[in-house]
């Protein structure tokens, strides 16, 4: 789920560290999005069916945060609240599966190294969180796994989701792109149930559950790894659906990470070479002067 | 960094920088593939030599059981492979009382002829079971899932309970001869249930039976619905079928349960366990669940069971367990319970759960620390000294459906549980299987203790090559020599019967147990047993746990070179403490105990 677009808090300037704490002002968009995580790990500590414990949920917070925190201090010489450490350290929990706990962790600071370091242009190349995930699923197997079923397929919870969902693209000015990206998808499954002469019920079934509204809301809609244009966004969302279906033909289990990984890779580079104006960072800050 | 003017090596230099997300991209996927072909090799451990050798025996026996593939309703036939898959059962136990261990071998189909291969006392068993009555039992919309021996009513030979979409009770005549006598007793269960046991839940000395079933309805017969018949989730199915409970009230007449004992568990149970787990002196329960987690019911005192799976499970969780196994197996007078799972790289992590019971109780797994975490989609597990020396090892047959190996079927499955509830519980949504595989063409781990850890020798045994698909193990001293056999199912393949030849001198003492104020076999009797060079072992009689297997009816010790029995004692179901006499400290024999003793 979710994830970070955690990003470009002003930095200090080279060689320089500043006393000042950063702390995200209630208006950026990032709350709110959190505020609807916080509910979704309260539900998965709540419903067993998730079956995480204790030592995972902190093996991803302290990785996640600590990190992150630690990194800007470093890279940027900011010191700032970690919120999207702890956005990335809540997606991790409710989409990784693993028995083991370093799992957890591994994802977490793949993800806040990806995003301190494989940068482009100043941004961050992949959404942190999915990056974590690709390679811990890829490198991994044996222990860990991105499943769906934790969230028990309630369809209630997954049209609560889609709801809750939509509103967070809504703000991050992403939702054209989540739209996109479901209707590719549900051409896809058309697609596939004429190719496969499956029910479109099956080939479709993903859309009904909630982890489904995870990825399409949360982790797809980071203003920091994807296009900020209208027609940008369109043309990511087409592709990206047009990838996931090649990949799910190919019966990739993890096709939407897959798709989104290489997804935004590859818009990365294509922005660099073409000099693609990037939009301004959406997070804002407040600055806590040390006395 | 747009690309326009400069030089030409820093347009290249920027282009090939400006190309970073494209190179990471390619790098990882790439480097996994590096990793998959280069991993195994980093891996590969020496294999060491066991200090025994496996013979394939079934030939020379004159075991001739080969499982009966059947057809499935119609509706449901496109993923046959996957509900007709659970194997035949297999029931070890000494049946016409002479002492030597004899096989049961059921067939699910309906209208298949189950066998019973009576121990010729040469290494050989001769086929009996239609002239013992207890052969055409798939009969009358019934067939067997489950068959378990059991004493019901006390007279000193065993009766057979043979389980599927209802119970069906053949008493035991005193010669190996049966008749049937499920009409004594009102066996109404919901759906069909190859997961079965007894315990005596209320000490009146009587063996309880209880059944859970997987199904919530069976898959043959008069086209079932289905909708329904298939779990609403892979991992966390909630739609399954309630447990039956049935008191014993004497002379075999079994009666439901009101309430169940408290026990609330519905369904997709593989296994039920029956064990002290707390060796508090009572037995407690543990359902083997599939498409769930397991669950703990520990015994109240009182005669009833409490869920403890919240209490218990804490630290760590499970999913789809398969089969049972309990035992103290380092010594430190706390139970161990193994419980194979499935484990598929790349669609299920986790693999077998091997639990330890931590000071506050909960259960913390162990398997990965002890090296029996990976052996794919286990099956039966079962603790047993095989070589003799005194420390039980684990065997774990493994394998679901092997048949086109380029046509894997998880896919589907992971599709199915990311949508909707119901979705994947209709049948006629799962896409046909065809000729998919599914986490086939697995072999079997035979993981013998080394004390702290356990290491696979199966590349090193007869069985290094065999990917089967094996389903019930059974382990049978069929010779009476102290040299553990085991008896293995599979589907498409014959049951095949394997014997150990121990390459070491090594000591073993054996007991039959004969309950009097317990039930007559003494199932859930403890025993101990203080060797002289100050090892003490302990081993709880619970032949019935396994999935679809009963064990050798006697409790086997394997006692090391040299070994020395100084003192012991068996602790009945009653709570009479027993100590043994000298003569039943002897090494190398077959010893009987009977209760009795007053209570300690």
């Amino acid at each position: 789920m979710t994830t970070a677009p955690a990003e470009a808090p002003p930095a200090a300037g080279a060689g320089r560290r500043t006393a000042a704490f950063l702390w995200p002002r209630l208006t950026d968009v990032r709350w709110h999005l959190v505020s609807f995580q916080i509910a979704y790990v309260v539900y998965a500590l709540v419903a067993t069916s998730f079956s995480r414990t204790a030592p995972q949920y902190a093996a991803a917070f302290v990785s996640c945060m600590g990190l992150d925190f630690l990194l800007a201090w470093a890279v940027k010489g900011v010191l700032m609240f970690p919120l999207s450490g702890l956005i990335t350290s809540m997606g991790t929990t409710l989409i990784l599966d693993s028995p083991l706990v370093w799992p957890y962790a591994f994802v977490g600071v793949v993800a806040m190294l990806s995003k301190h370091f494989l940068r482009v242009r100043g941004r961050h190349v992949f959404n942190p969180n999915n990056a974590g995930l690709v390679i811990a699923v890829l490198y991994f197997p044996g222990v860990a796994t991105a499943s769906g079923g934790g969230w028990g397929g309630y369809a209630p919870l997954a049209a609560l989701m889609f709801l809750l969902g939509a509103s967070v693209a809504w703000r991050a000015n992403r939702l054209l792109l989540a739209m996109t990206y479901w209707l590719t998808f549900a051409a896809g499954v058309l697609a596939r149930s004429a190719v496969l002469e499956q029910p479109a019920l099956v080939a479709g079934g993903p859309m009904t559950g909630p982890a489904f509204q995870l990825f399409l809301f949360y982790m797809l809609t980071d203003p920091m790894t994807t296009p900020q244009s209208r027609k940008g966004q369109v043309i990511f969302g087409v592709l990206l659906g047009t990838v996931d279906t090649a990949l799910r033909l190919a019966e990739q289990k993890y096709a939407p990470l897959y798709a989104l990984f290489i997804m935004t890779g590859v818009y990365a580079s294509f922005a660099a070479i073409t000099g693609l104006r990037l939009s301004a960072s959406p997070w804002k800050w407040r600055r806590l002067q040390a006395a | 960094m747009q690309v326009i003017g400069g030089s030409w090596w820093r347009r290249g230099w920027s282009l090939a920088e400006g190309m970073l997300g494209v190179w990471l991209v390619i790098a990882v996927f790439a480097g996994q593939r590096v990793m998959d072909r280069v991993a195994p090799s980093l891996t590969t451990r020496l294999i060491p030599t066991p200090d025994f050798e496996i013979l394939d025996a079934t030939k020379a026996a004159g075991l001739t059981h080969m499982p009966e593939v059947y057809s499935v309703a119609p509706d449901l036939r496109h993923i046959e492979q996957m509900l007709n898959s659970f194997g035949n059962s297999i029931a070890v136990a000494d049946l016409d009382g002479d002492g030597w261990q004899d096989i049961y071998l059921t067939q699910s189909a309906p209208g298949g002829r189950n066998e019973l291969y009576v121990n010729q006392r040469d290494g050989t068993f001769r086929e009996t079971a239609v002239a013992a009555g207890v052969g055409e039992v798939n009969t009358g919309g019934f067939r067997s899932l489950r068959a378990m021996a059991a004493d019901c009513d006390n007279d000193g030979h065993k009766d057979l309970f043979v389980i599927g979409a209802g119970v069906r009770l053949f008493h035991n005549r005193g010669d190996g001869r049966f008749d049937e006598w499920s009409g004594r007793s009102s066996f109404a269960i919901t759906g069909a249930a190859h997961a079965a046991n007894v315990v005596d839940f209320d000490d009146d000395g009587r063996l309880d039976l209880i059944v859970a079933p997987y199904f919530a309805r069976d898959v043959v017969g008069e086209a079932p619905d289905p909708d329904g018949i298939m779990p609403d989730s892979f991992f966390y199915a909630t739609n399954g079928a309630p447990v039956s409970v049935f008191h014993n009230e004497g002379d075999c007449r079994y009666v439901p349960q009101p309430g169940n004992l408290g026990i609330q568990h519905r369904g997709w149970t593989h296994t039920v366990g029956v064990y002290d787990l707390r060796d508090a002196g009572r037995p407690d329960l543990w359902f083997s669940s599939d498409f769930s987690s397991d669950k703990v019911y520990l015994n109240d005192g009182r005669g009833g069971f409490s869920n403890a799976s919240d209490r218990v499970f804490t630290r760590s969780f499970s999913r789809n367990g398969m089969g049972f196994a309990a035992a103290d197996i380092d010594g430190d007078e706390r139970t161990e319970v193994f419980v194979p799972h499935i484990m598929f790289r790349g669609q299920k992590p986790g693999g077998n759960m091997l639990w330890g019971i931590a000071d506050d109780g909960s259960f913390a797994d162990e398997s990965r620390l002890r090296g029996v975490k990976d052996c794919g989609w286990g099956w039966g597990g079962i603790f047993a000294d095989l070589n003799n020396d005194s420390r039980l090892d684990l065997i774990v047959g493994n394998g679901f459906i092997s048949n086109n190996a380029k046509r894997n079927y998880w896919y589907q499955v992971s599709v199915l549980d990311s949508a909707a509830r119901g979705v994947m519980t209709d049948a006629r949504n799962w896409p046909p299987m065809e000729d998919s595989s599914m986490a086939g063409y697995q072999r079997a781990c035979i993981f013998v203790n080394e004390g702290s850890r356990f290491v696979d020798v199966r590349p090193a045994t007869l069985l290094a090559d065999d990917d089967s698909d094996e389903r019930a193990t059974a382990m049978i001293d069929f010779r009476n020599d102290g040299n553990l056999g085991f008896v293995v199912g599979a589907m498409h393949r014959p049951t095949r019967l394997y014997e150990i030849r121990q390459l070491e001198q090594r000591r073993w003492v054996g007991y039959v147990l004969r309950g009097t104020r317990s039930n007559r076999d003494g199932y859930g009797a403890t025993l101990v047993l203080e060797l002289a060079d100050g090892r003490t072992l302990r081993r709880q009689f619970q032949p019935l746990n396994g999935f679809l297997s009963q064990h050798d009816g006697r409790l086997h010790v394997g006692l090391g070179e040299g070994g020395e029995v100084r003192a012991g004692r068996v602790r009945w179901p009653s709570g009479i403490v027993q100590e043994l006499t000298l003569e039943q400290r002897a090494p190398g024999a077959y010893h009987e105990i009977t209760e009795t003793a007053a209570p300690s």
